[in-house]
């Protein structure tokens, strides 16, 4: 405690200075004149007095050393010390502490923004407390595969488990209408069980959550805070109120908080209780899916077993339906976790980003360097004084991470500008496992360590190497007058500058390859063919949950909708589909009449699409063989369907699919189970026509049938226009509000835009890794320069002797220019095998463009050589200019 | 020992204690000589040992100090026991007295037997 207190004291006494340390003279003073009068009183004069004082009490200044040394803390007063030195030295030298603050501050920057986003999607995809703890369920098939649960084994498992504290059941999401004054607009709502969110652990930051007797009176709503403040303007008392929601009364029992939004990514704007009804108590029927949390102390494997044992006693209650049937449990966070192609492009722009900090960092190590050559005299008479070698490294050390620090702090904001910039591209809601919404990106304590640690690492980097081989010296020669101190140390010091410099060439190639062949897949997948003719389609939604219509009047609605816009001026074409364009669901069995069996269990799936006739003139899709569907092809008429060409390649690889029958089960909206199988005879095969993402270019197997005759309304809008699609989505709008007022009209958007969007992750990686790039060659040059830059410097008197003998400007220069270009050539050599390497790692991510593809590569390597001319340009022309005369001025 | 040794460093802090206890408020010089005194000049106190030991002493929070008027009116630092002090020194007094009553039945125990 003393101790504590003491020391407590001493490192106070650091900031103290100068008035302690007068005072202490004064003792020494007073103490030296009490034992002269002692002295004199003894009976000597007053100078024996003096002497024989002095004498007996030993050295002042040794003493005032020892004081001093117990008064601060050494340590800390030597180190800002330090620190204040080398704030000196860098004002001495603005624009080499200016561009060295710079490169740490962008590189620093760059990684701060790519690591908030690995946090953010990566390491904490579930930013709730014990989040470990949430688990989802899934029934398994008997061959082992996923599939959906039921409601009554949903329940059964809930009573029946032994390991899971509260388990909810969360539906296919479901959209509501909400009617208002601009035309009403769709939400995103979720219906889940009463114990949803206890399960995430989360409570309501108004109002209530849901109780177990809301899973009776379905007619209450709980917002997300996103809605409430957008929506209802944050309005205090919205608990109570009572909204319309698609022709249904609600009442708002409670808003969540904004960390609600973490268990799905945003994508939820209201949740509502599910309600069972007789005809969800279908054991077979399974389609949904639910979330448990796990009771304390219960490991995820023993929670597995325990939901075995509960699944075999279904299985043994119950073998029409159950038997085989298992439960899969596993992490919440794994359904949010990223998709194989947004781990692979987090990590490969977290290496970028760590790249272009490294070749930062080597630029700064290069002027470390550099400096610590200059001051060899001052390290030569410290030495010399009796310094010891620690004590100047940590000085070194010190003045280095100095400038990391300040490059550290400058980082921060940068890499908080660019994390805004980055999140201005991002979604307001996120697809989970595909592309994180912008509010889910967050800079916390994580990050901030992250920073700290990487601003130490680099101080440590390129501060350590310079303090080395700055205090590895012997001090006669910078202590002999007349030695000029450019010219030592001249040799080990290049070939350490110039090797450091070949890495950064090395680097900055790799990561140029990178991005080409990124940047070029993406270009391929832009272009890469589609099916259809995307200009000029307008692409809507219209939302019919809550609309008191039947299935038959349903279709007679939309098909008043297609029929009123399709008499717009500017409209082309109008059709109706569902699902919309790009958009897939692999959800149908099938089976081909005359083919084998299938396994019952593993049946081959298709996605079907329910369309009016006009869709395929509207996308202008290519027919292959047959008819298409028509106006022809209703309800009475024999059942028509039109295959797309993998679906022929696939099933009907040796014979002609026209006049085939096909047999598919339909799920239809709003009913429990499966229709009973219905045979659809083949009469066309159309080109495929691309269902999922630009990135995507595999095939999959689908069937066409007309909306006529099929169950399911086609409620998507699909509008080919002969001018500017944003021109006639006004006069779209007004059509359907002529009809229906409360129709919602949702996401209207062009078919471009829609293959835009389908790219977004890609496009910002590219975006991203091109501007790596960039800075990385940028840095490079920068390197390049000023490693060429010095060595002109050192050189000076032998170019001047050079001019003296003849040499004309052209060869000084040529001369320079080669032993730059043997350096980059080298570092493009080392970049060869290194981008050999990484592309190989790439390779999973590109499309349309091999990982050895010749145009990148040859234009990588003729940029990088071209940048190093550029550099090593303007020194050259400076070492051309020295005249004779100054190789024959005196030192 | 014939001649003057340095302070043994342990003990300069006990010692100082005993010193400020007796003479009350002291000046360093002042504490110098006494332990000088007391030890019978076998002693050598030079103020590089003194007044590190002293600060630490303070620092510890065992001694006070303030700037006053010496006899023959020269200015000094006079130095004092804190309260707390006044328990250390018992504390280290009874440490010291035991470790020697130890040491000493050592040292007598082996020249009985010898």
């Amino acid at each position: 405690m003393r101790g504590i207190r003491a020391w407590f004291i001493r490192v106070l006494g650091v900031f103290d200075r100068g008035r302690r340390d007068r005072e202490f003279a004064a003792e020494l003073q007073s103490h030296l004149q009490l034992c002269i009068d002692e002295n004199v009183r003894n009976g000597m004069t007053l100078d024996e007095a003096r002497r024989a004082a002095r004498l007996t009490l030993g050295g002042v200044d040794q003493t005032r050393e020892q004081y001093r040394d117990r008064r601060i803390v050494p340590a800390i007063d030597t180190t800002l010390a330090d620190v204040r030195y080398g704030l000196r030295l860098l004002r001495k030298h603005p624009t080499s502490t200016a561009v060295g603050l710079l490169t740490l501050a962008i590189g620093i920057g760059a990684n701060t923004a790519v690591f908030s986003v690995v946090k953010s999607v990566l390491l904490v995809p579930l930013p709730v407390p014990e989040a470990d703890r949430i688990v989802y369920l899934w029934s398994k098939t008997p061959t082992g595969s996923k599939a959906g649960v039921s409601i009554p084994d949903y329940l059964d498992w809930a009573k029946d488990n032994a390991s899971l504290e509260s388990m909810a059941d969360v539906a296919v999401r479901y959209s509501y209408t909400l009617p208002g004054t601009d035309g009403a607009i769709n939400l995103r709502g979720t219906r889940v069980s009463s114990q949803y969110f206890q399960v995430f652990g989360l409570k309501a930051a108004l109002g209530r959550t849901f109780t177990a007797a809301d899973d009776q009176n379905g007619h209450v709503v709980i917002l997300s805070h996103e809605l409430w403040a957008s929506q209802f303007g944050s309005d205090p008392a919205i608990v109570g109120r009572s909204l319309t929601l698609s022709s249904n009364a609600y009442t708002v029992i409670g808003v969540m908080p904004p960390l609600a939004r973490a268990t799905d990514w945003g994508f939820t704007q209201l949740w509502t209780p599910v309600v069972y009804g007789p005809e969800d108590m279908v054991r077979t029927f399974r389609y949904t899916f639910a979330v448990a949390r796990l009771k304390r102390g219960v490991t995820l494997s023993a929670a597995r077993a325990d939901m075995d044992l509960v699944a075999a006693r279904l299985a043994r209650e119950f073998p029409d339906s159950n038997k085989g049937w298992g439960v899969m449990v596993d992490p919440y966070s794994g359904l949010l976790l990223a998709a194989p192609f947004l781990k692979a492009s987090l990590y490969i722009l977290l290496g970028a980003a760590g790249l272009v900090l490294l070749i930062g960092c080597v630029n700064l190590a290069n002027m470390a360097l550099a400096r610590g050559l200059a001051r060899q005299r001052e390290v030569a008479i410290r030495v010399a004084l009796g310094g010891g070698r620690t004590r100047l490294i940590r000085q070194f050390l010190t003045e280095n991470l100095l400038v990391s620090f300040c490059g550290g702090a400058l980082g921060l904001m940068v890499g908080y500008g660019m994390l805004t910039v980055l999140k201005s591209w991002l979604p307001g809601y996120g697809t989970p496992g595909v592309l994180p919404s912008a509010p889910d990106i967050t800079m916390d304590g994580l990050v901030l360590s992250f920073t700290l640690a990487i601003t130490l690492l680099s101080g440590l980097f390129f501060g350590l190497l310079p303090a080395l081989r700055a205090t590895r010296v012997d001090a006669s020669p910078h202590l002999k007058e007349g030695e000029s101190s450019t010219h030592t140390g001249g040799t080990a010091h290049r070939r350490v500058s110039n090797s450091l410099v070949v890495g950064e060439v090395a680097l900055a190639f790799v990561l140029l390859t990178a991005a080409g062949l990124l940047i070029r897949s993406f270009d391929a997948m832009q272009h890469s063919d589609t099916g259809f003719d995307s200009a000029n389609v307008v692409v809507a939604t219209l939302p019919l949950s809550g609309m008191p219509l039947d299935r038959d009047q349903r279709k007679a609605y939309l098909q008043r909708v297609v029929d009123e816009v399709v008499t717009l001026p500017g409209v082309l074409e109008a059709a109706l589909s569902t699902p919309r364009p790009m958009f897939l669901s692999l959800s149908s069995p099938f089976e081909i009449d005359g083919h084998t069996q299938a396994d019952p269990a593993n049946p081959p799936m298709c996605f079907v699409k329910v369309v009016s006739a006009s869709y395929f003139r509207a996308l202008g899709l290519r027919l292959r063989r047959g008819r298409i569907l028509t106006d022809r092809d209703v309800n009475g008429a024999p059942h028509v369907a039109v295959i797309n060409e993998t679906m022929a390649k696939r099933h009907f690889s040796h014979e002609d699919p026209i006049g085939k029958h096909v047999r598919l089960r339909e799920r239809v909206s709003g009913k429990p189970q499966w229709d009973p199988p219905r045979s659809w005879e083949i009469v066309g095969v159309i080109v495929d026509e691309l269902s999922t993402s630009l990135s995507d270019s595999r095939g999959y197997p689908g069937v066409y049938l007309s909306h006529q005759q099929s169950p399911n309304p086609a409620p998507n809008l699909v509008v080919r226009t002969s001018i500017a699609p944003g021109l006639v989505e006004r006069s779209i709008r007004q059509a359907v509000a002529e009809i229906n007022r409360d129709q919602a009209v949702d996401e209207m958007m062009t078919l471009d835009e829609i293959k835009a969007a389908s790219l977004s992750g890609e496009r910002l990686r590219s975006i991203l890794l091109a501007v790596f790039a960039v800075i990385a060659l940028l840095l490079a040059a920068i390197g390049i320069y000023g490693v060429i830059s010095y060595s002109v410097l050192q050189r000076t008197h032998e170019f001047g002797i050079r001019a003296a003998l003849g040499a004309s400007p052209g060869d000084v220069i040529r001369l320079v220019l080669r032993s730059g270009m043997t350096m980059t050539g080298v570092g493009m050599g080392l970049g060869l095998i290194g981008a050999a390497a990484g592309s190989r790692l790439l390779r999973a991510l590109l499309f349309g463009v091999g990982a050895s593809d010749p145009v990148t590569w040859s234009t990588a390597a003729v940029t990088v050589a071209g940048i190093a001319v550029v550099a090593c340009y303007v020194p050259a022309r400076r070492a051309s200019r020295v005249k004779a005369l100054i190789a024959l001025k005196a030192e | 020992m014939t001649k003057k040794a340095d302070v043994w460093q342990g003990t300069l802090a006990l010692m100082i204690l005993k010193t400020l206890e007796a003479l009350g408020p002291q000046h360093g010089y002042g504490i110098a000589r006494r332990i000088e005194q007391m030890s019978g000049q076998l002693l050598l106190v030079n103020y590089g040992t003194l007044y590190p030991a002293l600060l630490k002493l303070e620092q510890e929070g065992y001694l006070a100090s303030e700037w006053g008027v010496s006899d023959n009116n020269r200015r000094a630092k006079y130095y004092r026991l804190t309260p707390a002090g006044r328990k250390q020194l018992g504390r280290e007094t009874r440490d010291w007295k035991q470790a020697t009553a130890i040491l000493d039945r050592f040292l007598s125990a082996g020249e009985a037997s010898s």
